[in-house]
């Protein structure tokens, strides 16, 4: 096979590939960021990133597996940055600190109107559909550097030193971190789901 | 609704506990203190169910979803790459 073949070959395999995986790829990034163009973006990226190393692809891993890992590096980058540019310059968040307060008294017990309640049970299967549509909301509604934040745990198998190494924050700092978004996710939901069911 | 645990887990604590425990063995004393609370919190123990509820959501996303349109991308994409010649 001359060099003109092998051109041909590797734009061929390359296409291939763009065709068999990108609404796929798209697919698993478009839930994990707020904009869709974002999302294209990344995937775009992906693809770049593929066709300019795909000599040293080896094929042990399928096509499919070896992309997801490079989009899965391209989302962490992103998270990265999104969390950095998110977080004050100081390195103290007052609003953060503010947030669990909003929920508890100053003794630490649930503040009235903001106690989870038991009845808003989330795992009804016939409110499936409903949950899925608030759950993606309150998702995009957080702000986009705690949402960072929640994102990073599933991304990285919840391996906290990795996670506090690329977001550049302590151990406790990121469980606080997760524990508001947390606490802001959960109530955004029962909020929906209630003033959907009136 | 909010209880008060003798052994000073209040609810706050609690739900960070119930975080925390994603990614560490709790102590035996966050453990024991935790597992008061939630006996006689039910406001926790939604919390707790909840919170799992949202933690499955969020790592079963993967393979759901409606079918994207993605044929403009790819154009995009295979533009984007050197020609041929």
């Amino acid at each position: 096979m001359d060099a003109t073949d092998a051109k041909e070959q590797r734009h061929r395999t390359f296409a291939m590939w763009v065709k068999a995986h990108t609404a796929d790829l798209l697919r698993y990034a478009s839930a994990r960021v707020k904009e869709k163009a974002v999302a294209e973006d990344l995937v775009q990226l992906t693809f770049v990133a593929a066709w300019e190393t795909m000599d040293r692809f080896a094929g042990d891993s399928s096509p499919r597996t070896w992309l997801f890992a490079i989009l899965k590096h391209k989302l962490a980058d992103h998270y990265r940055r999104v969390y950095r540019e998110g977080k004050p310059v100081s390195g103290i968040d007052l609003s953060n600190d503010e947030e669990p307060g909003r929920y508890f008294t100053t003794n630490g017990h649930w503040d009235g109107t903001h106690a989870p309640a038991e009845a808003a049970a989330f795992d009804d299967e016939d409110q499936h559909e409903r949950l899925d549509r608030a759950l993606r909301h309150c998702l995009d509604a957080l702000p986009p550097h705690w949402r960072s934040a929640v994102e990073m745990k599933y991304l990285m198998n919840k391996d906290s030193a990795k996670i506090q190494e690329t977001l550049g924050l302590s151990e406790t700092n990121y469980w606080q971190q997760l524990h508001r978004a947390k606490l802001k996710l959960r109530a955004c939901i029962q909020s929906r789901l209630n003033e959907r069911s009136h | 609704m909010a209880a008060t645990s003798s052994h000073g887990t209040h609810c706050r604590k609690a739900t960070e506990l119930i975080e925390v425990r994603e990614f560490r063995a709790l102590h035996w004393r966050e453990r024991v203190g935790l597992w008061m609370h939630l006996r006689i919190c039910s406001a926790c123990r939604a919390y707790q169910k909840q919170s799992r509820m949202i933690d499955r959501w969020l790592e079963r996303r993967a393979n759901e979803g409606p079918t994207i349109q993605s044929e403009a991308l790819e154009t995009r994409i295979i533009d984007g790459i050197p020609p041929l010649s």
